[in-house]
């Protein structure tokens, strides 16, 4: 039971780190709703109309040989596998965390952005990033971990820092649209791990429930990530 | 350095007039608080403190503080006085909204110093904003709106605060001209749930409104749908597929839709199922819509689970669905030309054009064909809607199909019968009445088997032909209305004819309007015949054009020119009334009211004079009169004629011929005519001279029944006295009825019928020297003036002696006998009482004497004469102290004394010895 209370205090403390000021200001919605409202988040940020298609028309990247350099690097961002294999806690920890770097990146962009315009879907794109980042906090409220073992932040390959963008500003604009289209891909594989959230919700009705049957799923994961060669990601 | 000289002077200037200003400036105390703000209906308190360096100039202290609002003088009884410098001042329940008070002191005991001034403030604090709601449009940020309360009267700040469970947004300030409402600078961010309230302050407080956490998705109001386009399909007559492009929100969440059409014609809007159009969808296909229509569409949209607003109405779009065979057989109908030949008639085949909903497309011809009893088909292909023909006068069958694109219409049978065939079976109790604007016609059917129904009807009008349109109805049909632009106000004459398998029934036909006026036009009253009290008043019908409607009833009104108006009410199927009661010689003004249901007009305004007198009346009364006077005077005449002896006797009497006299007739012993004793004995002499006859008339003053007191004295005296006589003034048969009276005096004689051309001779002595037994009275009525040689000096005396005695009247007539030839004295005795007699009564008496001579009743003179002095006496006697009767004959004396100036031309002829001398 007391190590139950000091899991809890860790987790809040942690995404508390992540979240800035997340003292109690507002209402959270309920697991139900929130779960929906980041299922459909996650559906709205793999959308690369918002943010990838835009940066390679503006960056003059609409060439299908330059789109074929604008792939995902590889360690970027978490696979799908391994958000699979995190358990709730771990998936939120894992997400909140990557979406913290994104934000980052982002700010970065819109300081070089050339276009306003685009300037303008980037602040968008922060908006939801919060905004994703406020459900991913309020349902980790919620989330009553007494069923839940305890599991270790996954900090593996995908979750590894991203690497220095080059001085060349080609290289740069690369880099870049890699990073967004990772970041899409992120998303969608976010959105497919909330989706199962979602139906397990359905079949348990009950946010206990669900975080132990994504515990077990999670030690699926773990399993099935011991299948796969550390720091590849999957093809 | 010279500019740095100028500069310091200036700044060292500038130095020295701010501190002289501030000195004189510095007030002699402060009110505290400075700028108060107090709740409407709290209490309020200021203290005024007043400073040590004022209070010795002026040798005040805080018992000389006085405090004033708005220049009032504020009671004593509010102030306080805390110590030597301050002073309190307290107002309960604030009310006001704004006050100036002031800190005043009378220095030196009498003037009036102000110390200072505030302003104070009062309102409401702010009330908690009620009804907060907030509406996403798609691609604008966020809006919210609330009520804010009650009015603060107050400066009230209202900021939108927002927030998630990890953000706090910047706070979103009311602008001034929108305080209910605020839009956020942040762009929505859907699928979050965010948290909002408003927070109002002022013054006097500040409050927050409930807090409102919603996902931003749910209060989203999309943009409509675009580019909504609508297509039809050959293959069904009865779909339209419409399709268009959703809003951009659709990525984000899912929309249900609302879809509305309408046929063009139509106002109302029919409306697909929403259940069809719950989901995402960017096209849908509507059924059941009619052929060959055109159909406008609309759609809206909305977040699929109903949370949100409802987006505009898209701009509307309209497509044609495709053609489809007639559904319905056309109207037909057929008309005579009633001027045909012996064999032939020309017979005219009409139809209907189908109206849209049954024509299902472009109606390209009509197929019409023409069946003669048994015989042969003849074909016609018509564009027109009408065909005229000749036909014999056999039976005949038309039929008529209508033709569009896609096929043909069913087939209207109609049978033109032949000739001879007589209509039978009229509908009955047919009936045509206005109801919710139309017209409608119902009836009874008749006891045959109806095909069909035709009606026709066209508007009655005396300018215009009756045109009749018609229409045709089913043979179920028992009541329809006139599918026709009908108007208001028109007489329309409607007839139906049942159409049976061998051919029309009779038809029947009835008036009715659509809406009923009054009428344009009111009629116009006239008169027919006009009596003393009554008139005949006629007016025509109005024209059908001018009545708008049925005429209900008349209404006249009729009034004099001072009278009231009077109403009367009259039958819409009379043309004629009579007013009774009228007054006579009266002018009466009439007009004429004509009512159909819905009011009235009145006609132009008749006048009209009753006749003073009835018809007749005149007549009546002028005949009658004429007939009394002719009547009247027939028998004056008759009676003048009856008494011409008498008459001719007084007028013009018969002079004795002397060549025919025979002295035997002249003896003695003849009776005398008159019999004079009693004269003879009041007079023993018997010297008669003459007598005069004077003419009186009648003093109106004189009371009337003393007149004929008079009179009858008179009468009775003049019965009694057979040697007077009357006559006077009764001379012609219509003779005055002025009384007249003899008298004695010759000289009265001579003075007063110089006027009056009346006198009378008294023949006394005896014709040509031979004294008379009795004395005889003559008498002329000559207004011819006596020749001055015919004049006897005797009587020219007789006048003069007349100056002493009683004067005379003029006109009147005083018949005065004297007895004695010595009469001059103005005794009193000497003078007869005159008496008014009538001229009938003078006649009778003039007759009585004439009887009496005739009968030769001798009296004596004397005797009357003295019987008639006696009762005069007595009279006289009687009423000699009555000062009036003396008064008159002073009078009367007076008047003689006037008419002595006059010249005497008519002067009595007297014959003194048997002669009479024609005048």
């Amino acid at each position: 039971m007391r190590a139950q209370l000091t899991r809890r205090t860790l987790l809040g403390l942690v995404l508390g780190l992540l979240i800035p000021s997340m003292a109690a200001m507002g209402n959270c919605s309920s697991y139900r709703v929130l779960l929906h409202q980041l299922q459909r988040q996650a559906d709205l940020m793999q959308d690369t109309s918002t943010l990838l298609d835009y940066y390679i028309h503006i960056q003059g990247l609409d060439t299908p040989i330059l789109r074929g350099h604008c792939k995902e690097r590889p360690g970027a961002f978490p696979s799908e596998g391994t958000l699979r294999g995190l358990g709730k806690r771990g998936f939120l920890r894992t997400l909140s965390a990557t979406l913290n770097r994104v934000l980052h990146r982002l700010a970065a962009f819109q300081r070089r952005s050339p276009k306003a315009q685009y300037s303008e879907k980037l602040q968008m794109a922060r908006l939801y990033i919060q905004g994703l980042r406020n459900n991913i906090y309020c349902i980790s409220q919620q989330l009553d971990d007494s069923s839940e073992t305890a599991e270790p932040t996954q900090l593996g390959p995908g979750a590894s820092p991203p690497s220095t963008p080059t001085p060349d500003t080609f290289e740069s604009k690369l880099e870049d649209c890699r990073f967004l289209h990772g970041y899409h891909r992120f998303m969608r594989s976010v959105g497919r791990v909330f989706s199962e959230w979602e139906e397990s919700r359905s079949q348990t009705h009950s946010p206990q429930q669900a975080l132990s049957m994504g515990a077990r799923r999670a030690r699926l994961s773990s399993g099935d990530n011991r299948l796969m060669p550390r720091g590849q990601l999957p093809r | 350095m010279l500019m740095l000289q100028t500069w310091l002077v200036q700044a060292l200037f500038i130095f020295l007039i701010t501190g002289s200003v501030g000195h004189l400036l510095d007030p002699c105390g402060h009110i505290s608080p400075e700028s108060p703000v107090v709740q409407r209906g709290s209490n309020f308190t200021a203290v005024c403190v007043l400073k040590e360096k004022c209070m010795d100039n002026f040798h005040v202290n805080a018992n000389y503080i006085f405090w004033k609002t708005n220049h009032f003088t504020v009671p004593k009884e509010q102030y306080t006085v805390i110590n030597r410098t301050a002073s309190s001042v307290t107002f309960t329940n604030i009310a006001s909204l704004n006050i100036q008070l002031t800190c005043n002191i009378l220095t030196f005991g009498q003037i009036e110093q102000n110390i200072y001034g505030i302003t104070v403030i009062s309102g409401f604090p702010p009330e908690k904003p009620e009804n907060l709601s907030c509406i996403v449009n798609e691609g604008k940020k966020m809006m919210c709106q609330w009520d804010p309360g009650r009015e603060t009267y107050l400066e009230t700040n209202f900021t939108l605060k927002s927030e998630w469970a990890t953000e706090k947004f910047a706070d979103c300030k009311t602008k001034r001209d929108t305080p209910t409402s605020c839009t956020v600078d942040y762009s929505p961010v859907y699928f979050v749930n965010i948290e909002v309230w408003v927070e109002a302050e002022n013054a006097l407080g500040n409050v927050t409104s409930d807090h409102i956490n919603f996902d931003p998705i749910d209060k989203v109001k999309p943009n409509p749908p675009r580019n909504l386009s609508v297509s039809n399909s050959e293959e069904l007559s009865s779909i339209l597929k419409l399709t268009w492009i959703n809003p951009s929100i659709k990525n984000v969440l899912r929309l249900k839709y609302i879809i509305q059409y309408r046929t063009n014609d139509a106002s109302t809007w029919s409306q697909i199922p929403p259940e069809d159009t719950a989901s995402t969808r960017s096209s849908f296909t509507v059924q059941d819509l009619k052929p060959f229509t055109e159909y406008v569409f609309r759609i809206r949209c909305m977040k699929e689970d109903g949370k949100g607003f409802w987006s505009d109405w898209s701009e509307e779009a309209s497509g044609i669905t495709y053609e489809d065979r007639p559904s319905k057989a056309p109207s037909f109908w057929y008309k005579i030309d009633p001027s045909h030949t012996h064999s032939y008639r020309s017979v005219q085949l009409i139809w209907k054009t189908l109206p849209p909903f049954e024509a299902n497309g472009k109606i390209l011809d009509y197929e019409v064909t023409l069946t003669r009893w048994k015989s042969h088909l003849q074909n016609y292909t018509v564009n027109d809607t009408k065909l005229t023909v000749n036909l014999t006068n056999d039976r005949y069958t038309a039929t008529l199909t209508a033709r569009n694109l896609v096929g043909k219409s069913d087939v209207s049978v109609l049978t033109i019968p032949a000739c001879d065939f007589q209509a039978t079976h009229p509908v009955t109790d047919l009936k045509a009445f206005p109801k919710d604007n139309m017209l409608w016609v119902e009836w009874t059917t008749p006891s045959e088997s109806v095909n069909k129904y035709i009606l026709e009807w066209c508007v009655l009008s005396d300018k215009s032909p009756c045109i009749p349109d018609w229409q045709q109805e089913d043979g179920t049909v028992r009541h329809t209305y006139l599918r026709g632009n009908l108007a208001e106000s028109k007489c329309y004459l409607i007839t139906v004819i049942p159409v049976y398998a061998n051919g029309p029934g009779r038809p029947e036909s009835v008036k009715a309007y659509l809406k009923q006026a009054p009428p344009s036009k009111g009629p116009t009253v006239r008169t027919k015949k006009v009596g003393k009290n009554e008139a005949v008043l006629e007016w025509d019908q109005l024209p059908v054009d001018v009545q708008n409607g049925f005429i209900r009833n008349y209404t006249i009104f009729y009034r004099t020119i001072i009278g009231n108006e009077t109403a009367v009410n009259v039958d819409s199927s009379h043309t004629e009334y009579t007013l009774s009661s009228l007054t006579s010689d009266t002018l009466y003004m009439v007009r004429m009211v004509a009512y159909t249901d819905e009011g009235g007009k009145d006609g132009p305004e008749f006048t009209f004079t009753t006749p003073k007198f009835a018809q007749g009346e005149i007549e009546a009364i002028v005949v009658p009169v004429c007939l009394a006077f002719l009547l009247t005077t027939l028998l004056g005449v008759l009676f003048c004629f009856n008494k011409r002896d008498l008459i001719k006797k007084h007028i013009w009497p018969n002079v004795p011929d002397p060549s025919k006299s025979h002295i035997a007739q002249w003896s003695p012993h003849t009776p005398p005519r008159h019999n004079f004793n009693s004269k003879d004995q009041m007079y023993s002499d018997g010297n008669f001279t003459d007598v005069s006859v004077v003419e009186i008339e009648a003093n109106d003053k004189k009371p009337f029944p003393e007149d004929l007191k008079s009179l009858d004295l008179f009468k009775k005296e003049k019965i009694s006295t057979e040697g007077h006589s009357s006559g006077i003034g009764g001379s012609s048969c219509m003779s005055s009825s002025r009384p007249s009276i003899s008298s004695s005096d010759e000289t009265e004689s001579a003075q007063n019928t110089s006027s009056t051309v009346q006198y009378s001779t008294v023949v006394h002595s005896g014709y040509r020297h031979q004294v008379p037994s009795v004395q005889v009275f003559s008498r002329s009525e000559s207004t011819q003036p006596l020749l001055d040689s015919e004049e006897r000096p005797e009587d020219l005396q007789l006048v003069d002696n007349v100056d002493g005695s009683d004067g005379i009247l003029p006109r009147q007539q005083y018949f005065k006998q004297s007895c004695s030839q010595h009469e001059t004295s103005p005794d009193i005795s000497h003078f007869e009482r005159s008496k008014q007699v009538s001229s009938v009564n003078e006649e009778d008496f003039v007759r009585l004497k004439e009887q009496q001579i005739s009968d030769h009743i001798s009296q004596s003179c004397g005797s009357g004469q003295m019987k008639m002095f006696q009762e005069v006496s007595a009279a006289d006697a009687f009423s000699s102290g009555i000062e009036g009767q003396v008064d008159r004959f002073e009078t009367i004396g007076m008047d003689a004394a006037v008419d002595e100036g006059m010249p005497k031309s008519y002067l009595p002829q007297t014959v003194r010895q048997g002669g009479y001398m024609p005048q």
